[in-house]
């Protein structure tokens, strides 16, 4: 028995704070649909298998793959992407300052996804260890840095 | 690399799940955590015509116990396994291996119940479900079952759930008196998929003689493989017998090569872990740290 | 990777030889096989569809019985591609007698390439023996059912 294919679906969340609704093929990933549906170019696609990090998001507060879910999956739930950091009169995060400050990023691929992850990392452990760091990093893969700037950064933000 | 098309359901019930299950055919695929199916629907490696998404059933993340085991509902993440109190004091051997799932963002999505459907003979769960003979509650047709793990693995990928079936739970004996257990697995960088992984739990008699010996490997066979030959040795002669048990370990195992590594490399590191994590389950199981 | 083993076959090499080189029966053993179409001597163009759980594929192919040395000897030559990758294999197959029935050895190589190789790294070695058992088991069964000769 063939399915009908592929309808379409609505998918209704708070995305950076700000409840939005856009209408997608069901196959469509919550990573494509932030990037083409509302224009969020922030998250990044590396892989699409979820090896290389570079796509991660916060659902409801937790980092996830967004590369490795349906948008429609999306419905009804927080979605925080890098374009979320800042405050609202463009002000940058005390993270976000951090790794200008501390040279934490090079081509800014990978950054997104590592500055979400350290951004989740923080929100559950204020003062983390450089192990605790490099643990809650180890997901996002970096081709630029050596990750020394990165885990320096995010330390230095800890710190008042 | 974007899935081929296919219909969309969001059930709001298992009963509902399965019926859907049931009229397609064989050709529907059930989305849970997403972690293992969604990369193969990316690079189009699985094509169902049908995705069946059970993360609208309500209340069906839950870990509880259950007379002496611990349930674990289909929706539960890895990381609330992680951090469960009930799941680190009744089946710590399933904690351990928990926090050595992929990274942080695929434990926040992944579920438990979804690892051991997708039987993917490298994966960790299935080796803690296969070294503590866990069940799988399965739906089907014809109502409910359960199936325990020695039965449930068949070959890579392959379960005894029938196309028309979904895994509602995972129940695992909680840990026995004088028990200690270990999982520890090799991996070239830190979140990789396994090359070898080993679940370890030993229960000591008061004299301080052996038990009981659980021992199961993950990435040496097309399922989860039970060293019984290493158990008995360790039974039989306690832990004096480890370099037999090591022995027995791998002259029981026949493991594949692949660009990952030689058969011979698996086979000497199944026994270099496995000594590892009988020597770490016997300290814990006589309450020393380890 | 290597593709080699042994089978016992309850049929003698003459029997063995006639229903491996049978295009009916290697349709009917190969697994996942669509279609098997004629194209010159010992020559098949082939439909499969194979895999293992939900990650199967199609594939178009050709399967060719290469150096035959009825009923001893011959090589099977086996190419497929689809979407998901691509396989070539030659594996050089001996016929001998012993008792009433027959020793099939076989000993070649494969290779497999593409998404399926790369992605599927960890299982192909494995997968592979599991195709080759089911080729085997579904020979046995045409064996079995074979009518008993005089």
């Amino acid at each position: 028995m063939r399915a009908a294919g592929d309808a379409g679906v609505s998918v209704s969340a708070l995305v950076n704070g700000r409840p939005r609704t856009f209408a997608v093929e069901a196959r469509t990933s919550l990573a494509d649909a932030l990037r083409d549906a509302l224009e969020l170019k922030g998250t990044h696609l590396g892989c699409e298998q979820g090896v290389c990090g570079a796509c991660t998001v916060l659902l409801d507060g937790r980092p996830v793959r967004s590369c490795l879910m349906l948008a429609v999956q999306a419905d009804g739930h927080e979605v925080t992407t890098v374009e979320g950091l800042a405050r609202s009169g463009g002000e940058l995060s005390r993270l976000q300052e951090s790794f200008w400050d501390n040279h934490g990023f090079q081509c800014g691929f990978c950054t997104p996804g590592i500055l979400l992850a350290a951004t989740a990392l923080l929100a559950d452990n204020p003062h983390p260890g450089e192990e605790d760091v490099r643990a809650a990093l180890s997901g996002n893969l970096c081709r630029c840095t050596g990750y020394e700037d990165i885990v320096r950064a995010v330390l230095a933000a800890t710190k008042e | 690399m974007k899935p081929a098309p296919f219909a969309y359901a969001a059930p709001a019930s298992f009963a509902e799940a399965q019926r859907l299950l049931a009229e397609a055919g064989g050709d529907a695929k059930v989305l849970a955590g997403g972690q293992s199916l969604v990369p193969l629907l990316n690079m189009r490696l699985a094509r169902p015509d049908l995705i069946v998404d059970i993360n609208r059933i309500e209340g069906a993340a839950t870990i509880t116990e259950d007379g002496g085991r611990v349930r674990i509902e289909a929706l539960a993440r890895h990381h609330m396994a992680e951090s469960s109190p009930l799941v680190t004091s009744k089946v710590p051997l399933l904690a351990e291996a928990v926090a050595q799932i992929g990274h942080v963002d695929i434990r926040n999505r992944g579920t438990l119940v979804g690892s051991v459907a997708h039987a993917d003979p490298v994966a960790e769960i299935p080796a803690v479900m296969t070294a503590l003979n866990g069940e799988v509650e399965v739906l089907g047709s014809q109502g409910s079952r359960l199936v325990p793990a020695s039965e449930f693995f068949v070959t890579y990928l392959t379960t005894a759930l029938a196309p028309d079936e979904v895994a509602t739970a995972i129940l695992l004996p909680a840990l026995p008196p004088m028990t200690g257990t270990a999982f520890v697995e090799f991996a070239r960088r830190h979140g990789d998929f396994a090359i070898v992984g080993v679940a370890c739990q030993i229960s000591l008699h008061p004299d301080g003689g052996i038990r009981e010996a659980r021992i199961a490997l993950a990435g040496v066979s097309d399922t989860p493989f039970r060293a019984r030959g290493a158990e008995v040795e360790l039974v039989s002669r306690g832990l004096g017998a480890v370099p037999e048990a090591v022995a027995a370990v791998r002259e029981e195992i026949d493991p594949e090569s692949d660009i990952h590594a030689p058969a011979d490399y698996r086979r000497h590191l199944a026994g270099v872990l496995a000594k590892r994590a009988i020597h770490v389950a016997a300290r814990r199981a006589r309450g020393e740290a380890a | 990777m290597d593709v080699k083993g042994q089978e016992s076959l309850p049929a003698s090499p003459g029997e063995a030889w006639d229903l491996l080189n049978d295009p009916a029966v290697l349709a009917a053993c190969i697994p996942g096989c669509k279609a098997l179409h004629p194209e010159g001597k010992g020559a098949y163009r082939m439909e499969l569809e194979i895999g293992i759980a939900a990650v199967k594929g199609r594939y178009q192919g050709h399967v060719e019985i290469r150096d035959p040395l009825a009923p001893t000897a011959y090589t099977l030559h086996i190419e497929a591609q689809g979407a998901q990758g691509f396989l070539a294999a030659d594996i050089p197959i001996r016929l001998e007698g012993r008792g009433e029935g027959t020793v099939l050895t076989y000993d070649g190589t494969a290779e497999v390439g593409g998404l399926i190789a790369g992605v599927g790294q960890r299982m192909i070695a494995g997968v592979a023996r599991i195709i080759t058992r089911q080729f085997f088991d579904a020979l046995a069964r045409q064996i079995a059912a074979r009518p008993a000769s005089t």
